[in-house]
């Protein structure tokens, strides 16, 4: 696949003269879906506060899922929160990209041995950056953040696009975990208890 | 020739047309001619349109019409003003009418709704008290038995107060009669004229006492604060067809009672009452009613939770707009007021025939019981959409135009408290509309309404009869201003042709500002198209906090969506004019049953001693 093969197949097709211009805006204004998970959740204030600044490179925290580019998974992700993960993720607009933090959403972490924490989060939705640590430095992320600054720019961080194309793996692996339907169960649980 | 023959009896025709034919679309009331009847009533309704536009460019000093029924002579007059208030009642009848044939259930609705037709026509066309008032009557008694044919209640509270309202303004007829002898407007209003030299014995206190009659008077049918109460009622429990002649245009009966105590008594009234810091005393008085209506009408429309009432309430809210550009007292002011008896009717009137549409499709009429229904009726979700924007007053539209001229009149006549009131009217304006865009249009759908279907075709042309005046006059204002230039003099208001109006404060170019509107909105249209691939989902696909969720979760908020506005509001929301009458008209009926237990009593001894009484009365007096 050629470097910038596909990458704008979905969308603004009359526009691929345009496409580095429109790269270079989405790497310098990438808004995070403020969805913490884990302990890394003490380490977002951190990076957006006066010490560490991730504003300067134009990255805004943002509650809605529709209008961020940018994924946060700050830690070990529990199959209920997983569920939560991959509607918020879902709901997104393509392109997409996911920064997992911490050694937990890589291998498990500290909990591998746990029965209620997601081993590789990669099986469930697509991972761009993945940045090693129990708990990663801000400088850490903030490397992580650069790396996934350059994969936009250069067209691999492509996420979104594997999630498209290979979701009847997601999707199976998915419901190996929380068993099939599990979205309208899920909601359905609480309706007894109205 | 038939047109000039038409424009020769033009005043009868518009009389009796549609008195007649609600009278034989009632008679025809059999199984056998079912659809007979809506027939004549379709005529009834349309032939005042008709009329109204074969007369347009004929008036020349006006039509005059007189009949001699022996005790009065009744004068009737067509002339500029009362052409426009004629056309404005007409294009909703107009509309009323079509809307009927769907919704009216008997010839018993298409006869008295024809009959308010004729009276309100015959309010504005009446050259004399005595037409004005038999008018009036008809027009009360035509609306109450509309009423009365679905709740007994609210219709009773509104016969109260009307009759209460045209009992004063009886008194008021007859101490000006008494006074001046005459009942015809001419020669009244020179009368009047002389009676500040002193050589007609009108003196202060009655005309202050005939100004408060009038205020009663009109200020029942205009609905003004504080005798509002019986709107929010009447108009929700009537056909709602029906309620949209009955809101949109025989409310502004009582603004015509306004106009005309300020032609016939005006001059007297500013001698007699004076100024107070600049403003004449009686026109303040009524600016300040309007502002009262205005915010108070429009905090209770946005706290409404039925649909009907919540439109009820705004119709007080933007009649009191009109009230109160009258009572700016200066030529923008009334050129503002009658712009808004145009755009008022038009766009409440829309907005009453959608609700008739709504209760015929859906027999729902509370919010809570709405939702989603853009997708199931669109046109009528497209006159919504008109009607929304015409009374938020929203650039291209009638609506906007009429209340630009009240804000310049408010401004240009120094009253910034009052100016204020408009503006925070206003904004109530647009917290309702929200209110009931989101909660009918908008969101989930219940399960109940999914086989909703567009609202019937006549009900759809009574809209768009009433949608194209709300475009029309809203993009050519200038077409209103110049019709209200004909009988208001020197307005202050001039119309630079048909898209542009200017007052001596600024400029409205409505053509070019739906130009740019309408340029902004096809760039927006590009960068919407060419920016992304736009893909539908589902309702349910909704950021839940990245919940799953399911229909069976009602996510659109229906019930209390005003909630925090009620809290801030509490402490004034525990005073109210509705209860208060409640209270007195139960303290009235309490009374008359003590009186009635107390007197007859079935003790014959006290009967003797009532005779005794009277009896001693009679001695002491000197009598026996
Ligand atoms: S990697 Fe360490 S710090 Fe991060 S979530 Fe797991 S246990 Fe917590």
């Amino acid at each position: 696949m050629s470097e910038n093969d596909g990458f704008i197949s979905y969308e603004l097709q009359e526009f691929k003269l345009f496409e580095p211009l429109f790269r270079w805006a989405r790497k310098k204004s990438l808004w995070i879906v403020a969805f913490c998970t884990g302990c890394g959740g003490i380490e977002m204030p951190p990076l957006f506060t006066a010490r560490y600044d991730l504003e300067r490179f134009g990255m805004m925290p943002n509650p809605a899922p529709r209008m961020a580019d940018l994924f946060l998974i700050t830690g070990y992700v529990t199959p209920k929160t997983l569920k939560r993960i991959i509607i918020t993720y879902e709901m997104m607009q393509d392109p997409k990209y996911v920064l997992a933090h911490g050694s937990c959403p890589i291998n498990g972490g500290v909990y591998w041995d746990s029965y209620n924490v997601v081993k590789q989060l990669d099986k469930y939705i697509p991972i761009d950056v993945a940045i090693a640590g129990c708990m990663p430095r801000p400088e850490a992320v903030m490397d992580g953040i650069r790396e996934i600054m350059r994969k936009i720019e250069t067209g691999e961080a492509d996420g979104w696009k594997r999630y498209r194309e290979n979701y009847e793996w997601y999707r199976k692996n998915q419901d190996e975990l929380f068993g099939e339907g599990w979205r309208e169960k899920d909601a359905k649980r609480w309706l007894a208890w109205l | 020739m038939f047109v000039d023959w038409i424009v020769g009896h033009a005043i009868p025709l518009l009389l009796f047309i549609p008195a007649v034919s609600g009278v034989i679309a009632w008679l025809l009331d059999r199984d056998s001619f079912g659809e007979l009847k809506d027939v004549f009533g379709l005529i009834g309704g349309l032939s005042p349109l008709v009329i109204i536009a074969i007369t347009y460019g004929r008036l020349g000093d006006g039509i005059k019409w007189t009949v001699d029924t022996g005790v009065f002579k009744l004068f009737f007059h067509l002339g500029y003003m009362s052409w426009y208030l004629s056309a404005v009642a007409a294009v909703v009848a107009a509309a009323m009418a079509f809307g009927m044939v769907s919704t009216s259930r008997s010839g018993y609705e298409w006869m008295f709704a024809l009959f308010s037709v004729s009276g309100l026509l015959g309010v504005f066309l009446s050259g004399d008290f005595a037409g004005f008032f038999l008018f009036w009557e008809l027009m009360t008694f035509a609306s109450f038995m509309m009423v009365l044919r679905y709740n007994k209640g609210a219709s009773l509270k509104y016969f109260v107060l009307s009759i209460i309202g045209a009992y004063a303004m009886l008194l008021a007829i007859a101490i000006l009669y008494a006074k001046t002898g005459t009942l015809e407007f001419q020669s009244l209003r020179g009368m009047i004229y002389n009676s500040i030299y002193g050589m007609v014995p009108l003196t202060k206190t009655d005309t202050i006492l005939v100004y408060a009659l009038f205020l009663l008077a009109f200020g029942v049918k205009a609905g003004t604060w504080p005798l509002h109460v019986w709107a929010p009622d009447a108009y929700s429990e009537t056909n709602q067809s029906y309620t949209s002649f009955f809101s949109g245009a025989l409310s502004k009966a009582g603004v015509y009672g306004f106009v005309l105590m300020f032609i016939l008594l005006g001059i007297k009234l500013y001698v007699d009452m004076g100024t107070f810091h600049g403003h004449m005393v009686f026109t303040y008085i009524l600016a300040w009613l309007g502002a009262i209506t205005v915010v108070v009408a429009g905090f209770l429309a946005v706290l409404q939770e039925d649909l009907r009432k919540l439109l009820a309430y705004s119709s007080v809210s933007q009649v009191g707009y009109i009230v109160l550009a009258l009572g700016i007292g200066s030529g923008i002011g009334f050129a503002g007021a009658f712009f808004h008896i145009l755009s008022h009717a038009v766009f409440k009137g829309l907005f009453w025939l959608i609700t008739a549409a709504l209760i015929l499709r859906t027999g729902k009429t509370k919010f809570e019981d709405f939702g989603g229904l853009a997708e199931k009726m669109p046109v009528t979700f497209a006159m919504a959409l008109i009607a929304v924007l015409s009374l938020a007053g929203i650039p291209p539209m009638a609506g906007f135009a009429s209340k630009w001229l009240i804000y310049e009149a408010a401004i240009s006549a120094h009253m910034p408290l009052v100016a204020g009131a408009i503006f925070l009217g206003s904004g109530l304006a647009f917290a309702y509309v929200v209110r009931f865009l989101y909660s009918i249009w908008f969101g989930q759908r219940p399960s109940d309404l999914e086989d909703v279907e567009e609202a019937p075709l006549p009900l759809l042309i009574g809209m768009a009869i009433l949608a194209i005046p709300n475009i029309v006059f809203g993009i050519a204002p200038g077409l209103a201003v110049k019709l209200i230039n004909k009988f208001i003099p020197n307005s202050g208001v001039a119309a630079n042709g048909y898209y542009s109006i200017s007052t001596g404060v600024g400029t409205y170019n409505a053509l070019s500002v739906t130009l740019i509107l309408v340029v902004g909105l096809a760039i927006a249209g590009l960068i919407y198209i060419y920016g992304a691939k736009a893909r539908k989902i589902p309702v349910t696909d909704t950021y839940q906090s990245g919940n799953p969720v399911t229909e069976d979760y009602n996510l659109s908020i229906r019930r209390n969506f005003y909630r925090p506005l009620a809290e801030a509001l509490e402490f004034w929301l525990r005073y109210s004019f509705d209860r208060f009458y409640a209270r007195l008209a139960r303290m009235a009926e309490d009374f008359a049953d003590s009186l009635r237990e107390g007197f007859y009593n079935g003790n014959v001894q006290s009967y003797s001693w009532y005779l005794a009484i009277v009896l001693l009365i009679l001695a002491l007096w000197g009598v026996l």
